[in-house]
């Protein structure tokens, strides 16, 4: 008879065999076990894109007995000659934030990658924070600023030079554009931050040896270089203008400036009552189509991507500017970006929240300040949304930066044919804008999934997040990968490494300082997330964002910043200690 | 069997309560019903969503909780949970329904707009609410018992008193085309309100379109309803049309300098409705708390979150109000979920004049 510890072993003995039964069953049908990260959500991808295409047949509220299939949808949207208006509107704007965006982002990133600025490391911390600013803050600030009828900046113009009317306004696609800008430069920083990184050196000290002057080098050698993360931010925050509502609702329609997301908040109010989300949905359709077109794009660019690997097994270190007396005009230079897009809006935060109604700053309205609106913050409401953003801010990042990993790797470091495919399903995520995504998600969960007990849970607001956070994961993961050559690869393969083992042991800590900034802004991005969760939300799972927005959007902006301060001050010691993590790890790669 | 004895307990504590509020016995008979009802199926959290602003919002619900528990000396727990705007909320339960799943609220809150459309569909629970209360009569029924009228409100123009004086105010809607408000005044993205004028006499949908159409040269930009604060601030000088006179008496409420300005073109009372949804996690709750909005001290209540109540019910505060516009001969037209129903050509006529005023001229 044998004991029970015998049994157990040689249970464990055949476990472990079948286990490996298996894995040699995936490697003879040459099956990466990473397909088993990104299959399902490929999966998910396609159903929910699926589910938002077949939504836009159909006329009515989909789910509901009055739904039925038509082209209704379709034929509203392109009858209707006001949307080339639109599409022109949100084109300027799109243009215009992504190069204010990239203007700043990249630029900041260079300082703080590639020259030895004093101070760097508190700039992470700041740009962090700053992602959980609100945009209608930003937007509200700006029209204090520089509004025609009351903005700061032009009452001073105006009575220093005696001018009649203002002569500057934001109330334009390129002021509009310049207020988002500078909210999405924070991720075009984080975006390009890991290509400055890990620029090697080699290259620039060649092209030094050549007599290349900063210019040339700037045309010859960083930009080549600096390409597809460029490309990628570009287009991820391109994408981010199309669909962003806080702008173009604050200041756009102040001035009857439609761009897609406004025109979509007032086609989707209808004759019945009940939002449309049909058109909504067909709307969508043509930035699938965009997005088609952008995603060809940077799969070109990743084709040629052997032009940029740049981190060999040859050793490298990112060689390290001396700015010498070019430090005072570039710490300059970050402290403007840090005034107009960080402490303004902050300033503007604070003094909302010591308001009892909302007015510009004058000293009449200092001498009515007070702390009541903090008084007035519903805490058991905070209590269970602060609970379930904390987990979503947690179990979200992980999971995506782990999926993401799997998409890039599969896209970037293998000859899969159909790479480039997988790349553009790891990108349509973000090209569907966010309020027909989250539809589609509600629909499959009220309807396709019914005996599963998604809807109303966490579960599905992680899912959701998690397939939305997809792009920015493989924008970044692309990038870093991309620059890790195929040498350090094969080394290891020669070696005996498996796949599994190449990108665990070799091309995971290359780019963990990718994985942990990604990691990081996944989660304050989850943190601030709006559109999903406001379709999504039932009692059980409301979030953060979710309240803040309904209290700012009835009118009550002195709770709202309120509340934002206190998530600010909450937040400040966690994103400093994720920094300081972060920062240490980069340091001992 | 303690259970049982605690059951008796609270149900003899909820008709010692119910002698306190002194109802005819049919509706204490029936609130009696619902309360046992609500224990049986073992409702003690009442869930509830809608926007922060409305009916005072979590800080309101907090009112609403306290009086509920003391009319009928039960523990219920009010569970409020701010939502996006009412259409959002509506479909959502609607949704919800065809699923099958329980609705994210147990009481709908929507204007006639919303119910009149929510009439014609099986959404809403039928209920005869006129046995809860004397109080509930015909007159505050929605079509078809599925609701209630539980506040009403009256629209004008929104301007700030420290930039336009009560005197310069418009009096008449063609006071708006005034070239000296060029570019200073706001609407609405939905051109709020003026399919609804458009019903007064004098007016039609035709006029109406081709005031819009004028209008429309004056109108510097759209605001949401919720944005009054932008006149506050002094961006626009006023609102027209506003989305209701309770909006600006509680800003007014704060120290804001709003002005409120019916027409003398006339006014349309509108109507704030609240319902059951059929897949009410807590149907009995959720009528007894309906119950609770339409007595004497649940409009007090509802006065005091939202700066408005029934006009039509006994001790209501906004009655004078109205009272002076009927006194000032102001028409005044009634506008509830049937007339909305009556009328659908006025959703087509707010689509339309939401179209013209979106273009800049």
């Amino acid at each position: 008879m044998r004991s029970g510890a015998t049994v157990q072993t040689a249970a464990n003995q055949r476990l472990r065999a079948k286990g490996k039964g298996f894995v040699n069953a995936f490697r003879r049908l040459r099956i990466n076990p990473l397909w088993f990260v990104v299959g399902p959500m490929v999966l998910i991808i396609v159903g929910l894109l699926l589910t938002i295409f077949w939504i836009s047949f159909i006329a009515g509220l989909p789910g509901t007995p009055e739904a039925h299939y038509s082209i209704a949808n379709y034929h509203n949207l392109y009858a209707d000659s006001f949307v080339v208006t639109v599409l022109l509107n949100t084109l300027g704007f799109a243009i215009a934030t992504t190069v204010v965006a990239l203007f700043f982002g990249v630029s900041i990133a260079w300082f703080v990658e590639r020259t030895d600025l004093p101070g760097k490391s508190s700039i992470y911390a700041i740009m962090s924070l700053g992602i959980l600013m609100p945009g209608f803050f930003t937007a509200m600030g700006w029209l204090f600023l520089l509004h025609p009828r009351i903005g700061i900046v032009n009452r001073w113009i105006m009575d220093l030079t005696g001018l009649t009317s203002a002569p500057l306004s934001i109330t334009n696609l390129i002021g509009m554009g310049w207020v988002q800008g500078l909210n999405l430069t924070a991720l075009a920083f984080i975006m390009t931050t890991a290509s400055f990184r890990s620029m090697d050196p080699a290259l620039e000290e060649a092209a030094t040896v050549h007599g290349a002057s900063f210019g040339q080098m700037l045309r010859s050698v960083f930009g080549p270089l600096m390409l597809p993360g460029l490309v990628a931010s570009a287009i991820y925050i391109f994408t981010i203008s199309i669909g962003v509502f806080d702008t173009p609702a604050i200041i756009g329609l102040s001035n009857r400036i439609f761009t897609f997301s406004t025109y979509v908040y007032t086609q989707s109010i209808t004759e019945d009552a009940l939002p449309d989300y049909g058109v909504v949905a067909a709307m969508s359709s043509l930035m699938t189509a965009l997005a088609l077109l952008l995603a060809y794009y940077y799969s070109g660019v990743i084709k040629k991507s052997y032009q940029y690997q740049i981190v060999t097994g040859k050793g490298y270190r990112p060689h390290l500017y001396r700015l010498g007396r070019w430090t005072g005009p570039v710490w300059g230079f970050i402290g403007l970006y840090f005034l107009l897009s960080k402490v303004l809006p902050f300033l503007l935060l604070v003094w909302a929240s010591l308001l009892r109604y909302f007015q510009p700053p004058s000293m009449q309205a200092l001498a009515g300040i007070s702390l009541q609106n903090f008084r007035d913050m519903p805490l058991d409401l905070l209590a269970r949304s602060g609970l379930n953003s904390a987990i979503l801010m947690i179990i979200v990042p992980t999971l995506a930066v782990a999926i993401s990993f799997g998409f890039s790797w599969i896209v970037v470091r293998t000859n899969f044919r159909f790479r480039m495919v997988l790349d553009f399903f790891a990108f349509l995520p973000h090209a569907v804008p966010s309020i027909i995504f989250g539809v589609g998600a509600l629909f499959v969960a009220l309807f396709v999934l019914k005996g599963i007990p998604l809807y109303g849970s966490l579960t599905l607001l992680g899912i959701v997040y998690v397939v939305d956070r997809l792009t920015f994961g493989t924008r970044l993961l692309n990038s870093a990968l991309i620059q890790v050559h195929h040498d350090l690869e094969e080394a290891a393969t020669v070696c005996g490494a498996t796949g599994m083992k190449v990108a665990r042991s070799v091309l995971a800590p290359l780019v963990l300082p990718a994985i942990l900034s990604g990691w990081l802004w996944m989660g304050l991005l989850t943190l601030r997330e709006l559109t999903l969760a406001t379709i999504l939300f039932t009692p059980n799972n409301v979030t953060m964002p979710v309240v803040i927005w309904s209290i700012w959007s009835s009118g009550n902006y002195g709770i709202a910043s309120s509340i934002t301060l206190v998530l600010l001050l909450c937040l400040a010691p966690l994103v400093l200690v994720y920094w300081i993590i972060g920062r240490h790890s980069m340091l001992r790669d | 069997m303690k259970r049982k004895s605690l059951g008796s307990l609270a149900v003899i504590g909820a008709l010692l309560m119910l002698e306190a509020f002194p109802v005819s016995d049919v509706s204490a008979s029936e609130v009696q019903q619902l309360i046992a009802a609500a224990k049986e199926k073992g409702e003690t959290v009442l869930n509830l969503s809608w926007g922060q602003q409305s009916m005072g919002g979590s800080k309101g619900a907090k009112r609403f909780e306290a009086l509920f528990n003391r009319m009928y000396g039960t523990n219920v727990k009010v569970n409020f949970t701010p939502g996006p705007s009412m259409p959002r909320i509506i479909g959502k339960v609607t949704q919800e329904l065809a699923a099958g799943t329980k609705a994210s609220t147990d009481v709908l809150l929507g204007t006639e707009s919303h119910y009149g459309s929510l009439m014609k569909k099986s959404v809403m629970e039928p209920y005869n609410y006129r046995k809860l209360s004397a109080r509930i009569t015909d007159e505050v029924m929605a079509p078809r018992n599925i609701g209630v009228e539980v506040a009403t409100f009256i629209s004008g123009i929104v301007y700030n008193t420290q930039i336009v004086s009560p005197a310069e105010a418009p009096k008449h809607l063609k006071d708006v085309l005034n070239p000296k408000w060029k570019g200073k005044i706001a609407s609405t993205p939905y051109a709020a309100q003026f399919d609804r004028i458009a019903l007064l006499p004098g007016w039609g949908n035709e006029k109406m379109k081709g005031f819009i159409t004028k209008l429309s040269n004056n109108v510097g930009g759209l605001i949401r309803c919720g944005e009054i604060s932008r006149i506050t601030s002094g961006e626009f000088v006023m609102m027209a049309m506003g989305c209701g006179s309770y909006a600006v008496r509680l800003e007014q409420a704060k120290g804001a300098p709003l002005g409120h300005v019916i027409l003398q073109d006339g006014g349309t009372i509108s109507f704030f409705y609240w319902g059951v949804p059929q897949n009410a996690t807590a149907p009995n709750l959720a009528k007894l708390f309906i119950n609770m909005a339409m007595s004497e001290e649940g409009q007090k209540v509802v006065y005091k979150n939202y700066a408005t109540d029934h006009h039509a019910l006994p001790g209501s505060q906004w009655a004078a109000e109205l009272k002076g516009y009927k006194d000032r001969n102001i028409p005044i037209l009634e506008v509830d979920a049937q007339y909305v129903a009556d009328h659908p050509e006025q959703r087509k006529l707010g689509r339309a004049l939401s179209k013209i005023l979106r273009k800049k001229r």
